[in-house]
């Protein structure tokens, strides 16, 4: 199986938008609805999590199409399930506090500052292997 | 140089010792009684050494207890052997070996005199450094005997050198115990929900000079009368103010009969799982009240601070505060022109964090009614 870098750079996009997204509706119907929500400490907690990442993804994205270049290279196809692992395992480990706090006798604000112990590892991580696909090809 | 070596010099160094240890002796009597009760109280004496302070009527029902209590033992004993009470009493328990069978309502004031016994002494053993004194009557008779019949210390002159030796060192300690500042309570107060000025009257009763001890000890036993059992002092500008730990209340403002003392939430269950309850929890709906209850005594008025309180910091207060007034403050008279104010801070809590109630919707004295403690100052003698 084969995977040109356009697609591969697609892919990860969608799935990095769609699982922010997700987040991101979650906090702001927070945001709207709670009264008792401290929203600086939440909005804290999510913007550094994912803004980084998204703008290198779209930064590149936006690039490669002003510049009308279309990677056509083949990828190497475990590195891009790397990529998409641990992109989805991040963003499942973004997604979980914020939905299953109600389930845990914990309150939302103790969950997330739990959270930033596991996000930190993977976050390193899937950013690591995102370089791949997002930096190091463009500068070849 | 002299020398003790005639009969003369000996006597008249002698007498100097004599007259130096008797001054001192007389300067150790004048100072406060360690244990003297503040005006309105007297010692119970449920047994020679009892010294918690109670009130008049106490100290007679504990006489009449100690003079029935033979005919309340179960004549041919019983499972507890021979102090086994008759049935509808209970063991006093005035200190851990007191056997007289009382009433369960008097035992219950025993334990709660016993628990507020370090608020009613003109000199708290340990309410000028911080610590929750001794308060139990057995480590409270450890003390040098007091002659009961009267409430003090023997007079000076019949002390032994090495007792106003002791009464020397004790006063000392109490100096040194004296310099305790007590915890300054953010001033001007944070914004609260609401407030109430409590009616002198209340606070003194029928004391011609309180102290401020004596108010702190009224005001105590109406709180501990309603739960209140954990109360923290802090200073405030020209006094002091006391702080309740936090509380969950029901939505008519009286405590919560589930959890009151407890900040916990319940978690929702996955089985049965209601997405309802979820959903609610989620966007912070299912939130409970808390409260906590500041109560300032000070002749200085004052307005707020700017920044409310975070719901955290607030529960920390009790811990943070000290456990009892300093005797140098608890002395003091409780001035004519003292307002005492009642601070109500009352916050929603909820798994997405808290936040505080501005303006309650109910006034001061709707909360202080539904916690009991309006009641109670108003029955209390």
């Amino acid at each position: 199986m084969t995977l040109t870098m356009h697609t591969a750079r697609k892919r990860l996009a969608l799935l990095w938008f769609v699982g922010a997204g997700v987040c991101f509706i979650v906090l702001l119907l927070i945001s709207f609805f709670s009264r008792t929500a401290n929203l600086t400490d939440l909005w804290d907690w999510f913007l550094p999590a994912t803004v980084p990442n998204l703008s290198l993804i779209l930064g590149v994205l936006v690039y490669t199409h002003r510049q009308q270049i279309l990677p056509e290279m083949h990828v190497d196809i475990f590195l891009f399930r790397l990529a998409f692992g641990l992109s989805l395992l991040y963003l499942l480990l973004l997604l979980l506090p914020l939905l299953s706090f109600p389930l845990t006798g914990k309150t939302l604000p103790e969950l997330l500052d739990i959270s930033r112990l596991w996000l930190a590892a993977v976050q390193g991580l899937a950013t690591g292997v995102m370089g791949a696909f997002f930096v190091r090809q463009d500068e070849k | 140089m002299t020398r003790l070596h005639s009969p003369l010099s000996r006597a008249l160094f002698a007498a100097l010792l004599a007259a130096l240890l008797s001054l001192a002796a007389s300067t150790a009597g004048a100072a406060p009684q360690p244990d003297a009760c503040i005006e309105g109280y007297v010692w119970r004496e449920a047994f020679p050494d009892d010294r918690v302070c109670v009130t008049p009527a106490v100290r007679e029902q504990t006489a009449r207890d100690n003079q029935l209590a033979d005919s309340r033992r179960e004549p041919q004993g019983g499972a507890y052997g021979a102090d086994t009470c008759k049935p509808g009493f209970v063991w006093r328990e005035a200190r851990p070996d007191d056997r007289v069978c009382v009433t369960p309502a008097v035992r219950e004031q025993t334990a709660r005199d016993n628990r507020l016994a370090h608020t009613r002494w003109l000199m708290p053993p340990a309410a000028a450094n911080g610590d929750r004194p001794a308060d139990t009557p057995a480590a409270a008779s450890a003390e040098p005997a007091f002659v009961p019949e009267t409430g003090r210390l023997p007079a000076p002159a019949a002390q032994t050198p090495v007792k106003a030796k002791k009464k020397m060192a004790a006063k000392k300690m109490a100096a040194k115990k004296s310099s305790f500042k007590l915890p300054e309570f953010p001033w001007p107060p944070p914004p609260y929900s609401t407030r109430l000025r409590l009616d002198r009257a209340l606070l003194v009763a029928a004391q011609p000079t309180p102290s401020n001890g004596s108010v702190a000890a009224r005001m105590e036993q109406a709180l501990a009368a309603n739960g209140y059992n954990e109360v923290s002092y802090y200073a405030v500008p020209d006094g002091f103010a006391m702080v309740t730990q936090i509380e969950r209340i029901d939505p008519d403002a009286a405590p919560a009969a589930e959890q009151r003392w407890s900040t916990q939430v319940d978690p929702v269950s996955l089985i049965p799982f209601s997405l309802d309850a979820y959903l609610k929890a989620l966007f912070g709906k299912d939130g409970d009240t808390f409260r906590v209850i500041v109560f300032t005594f000070t002749p200085t008025p004052f307005t707020t601070g700017a920044k409310p309180v975070p719901p955290g910091v607030a529960m920390a207060w009790v811990e943070r505060g000290a456990t009892a007034l300093p005797a140098a403050l608890a002395i003091l008279p409780y001035g004519e022109d003292t307002v005492c104010t009642a601070l109500v801070y009352e916050f929603t809590l909820s798994r997405l964090g808290g936040m505080l109630q501005r303006p309650s919707t109910f006034d001061g004295q709707q909360h202080l009614r539904a916690a009991g403690i309006l009641g109670t100052l108003e029955q209390q003698p």
